[in-house]
């Protein structure tokens, strides 16, 4: 795979949010204001960075047996390191994130591509795959705050906009609202990229991972199962 | 085996040693950071939570005070007390600190939130409840759905701080 398409397929035809359905928790409870949104992606982001490449690096040093405990590891330590750099140089949106900033340790995109590429593909494509991935993780979470903040609060990063401040949908604020809005995203998500004509396909060949998967193996083990 | 055993326990030993090196590291340099942050947050609320007040003097703290009590300081100018607090339970581990503001009646003035370790919006408005309560009555303000634990310890260190007041002005301890 070419370094932009390994870069590229993050961001819309395997984006983690929106296609592959990862890191839901984090999305519906950040995406209610854009700034907590962006603190949020970016920090998950710089933590796939650091982890997909420590990863990549280890990938013939750790033992398979261990390879999960060794990953949480480091992710907790790359998380631990955001979070007190967040604390000293950005408190405002430190406390503003609250506990969803040590949650990134348990964040499924994170530790799936830990596992599905870093550990199986060189550092540089895999610093790549983590970069698209982080952007596309970044993007989801601004479109759905963008959404949820302008008609949900009458703002935009916190500065009121003019009529639609005396006209919100409160729900769109609160949890509901989020699914609301989630779920109205993966349809266009999906129109977009003709996820559905995949779907029909059935099996392996439908999901959105299967170039990927597949080529680790994945259609042997579906051959097991039957 | 028993090779694979011991590769096993060596990297995962050895993946622990780095990253707490690397933690180690980081915290040398966050660590006076967000302490002297803590720090002005702390001195701001001061004034924040007794309206009128002019310049604090720090007053020993009683004895028998409650641990949670971390600091008491007395307005000069005689509009109160603003204590500062931190409980010893939260969910996250980290501890809960903030200041309550006392007027010379003894009754609540004001309330700080300078460290909050759950997330900022989740029933992070209980606090006003306790606004006039005193020494007799704050153990009656209503818990928060939802944020019990952080209200209860909440709920606990205002009554600490209450007394530790009381004592002061009664001139006990």
């Amino acid at each position: 795979m070419s370094v932009w398409k390994n870069f590229i397929k993050g961001i819309i035809k395997e984006n983690p949010v929106l296609v592959l359905l990862l890191g839901t928790c984090p999305t519906l409870a950040m995406t209610d204001s854009v700034s907590k949104a962006f603190g949020m992606g970016v920090a998950a982001t710089v933590v796939l960075i650091c982890s997909n490449m420590a990863i990549s690096a280890l990938r013939n040093v750790i033992p398979d047996k261990v390879r999960i405990p060794c990953y949480i590891v480091l992710i907790a330590g790359f998380v631990t390191v955001v979070e007190m750099v967040m604390h000293a140089y950005l408190p405002d949106l430190y406390e503003a994130m609250g506990v969803f900033l040590s949650l990134i340790v348990v964040n499924c995109i994170i530790l799936g591509r830990a596992e599905m590429y870093a550990s199986k593909n060189r550092v540089f494509d895999s610093a790549v795959d983590a970069v698209g991935m982080g952007i596309g993780f970044t993007l989801a979470l601004l479109c759905m705050s963008t959404v949820r903040e302008i008609f949900g609060a009458g703002s935009w990063m916190g500065m009121e906009i003019p009529f639609i401040k005396d006209h919100t949908v409160g729900i769109l604020t609160m949890s509901p609202g989020g699914f609301f809005v989630f779920g109205v995203l993966i349809a266009v998500v999906n129109k977009l990229t003709g996820h559905r004509k995949r779907s029909e396909a059935g099996g392996c060949a439908g999901c959105p991972g299967a170039a990927l998967c597949m080529k680790n193996g994945c259609s042997e083990r579906e051959g097991e199962g039957k | 085996m028993k090779k694979d055993y011991i590769k096993s326990i060596a990297v995962l030993g050895a993946i622990c040693l780095v990253i707490a090196a690397l933690l180690a590291t980081v915290n040398y340099f966050t660590a006076p950071v967000i302490k002297e942050n803590s720090a002005a947050k702390e001195n701001a609320s001061l004034s924040e939570v007794l309206p009128g007040s002019k310049s604090f003097k720090a007053e020993k703290l009683p004895d028998g005070a409650a641990e949670s009590v971390t600091g008491i300081y007395t307005d000069e100018g005689g509009a109160g007390y603003a204590v500062t607090l931190s409980t010893s339970s939260a969910y996250s581990g980290s501890p809960m600190t903030f200041t309550l503001g006392v007027d010379s009646e003894g009754k609540v003035v004001g309330v700080k939130i300078t460290n909050y370790s759950e997330t900022k919006d989740f029933g992070s408005d209980y606090p006003d409840g306790y606004i006039g309560a005193d020494a007799g009555s704050a153990g009656d303000v209503n818990l928060a759905a939802g944020v019990t634990y952080s209200s209860t310890a909440f709920r606990e260190a205002v009554c600490d701080a209450l007394e530790a007041v009381d004592m002061i002005r009664e001139g006990r301890g």
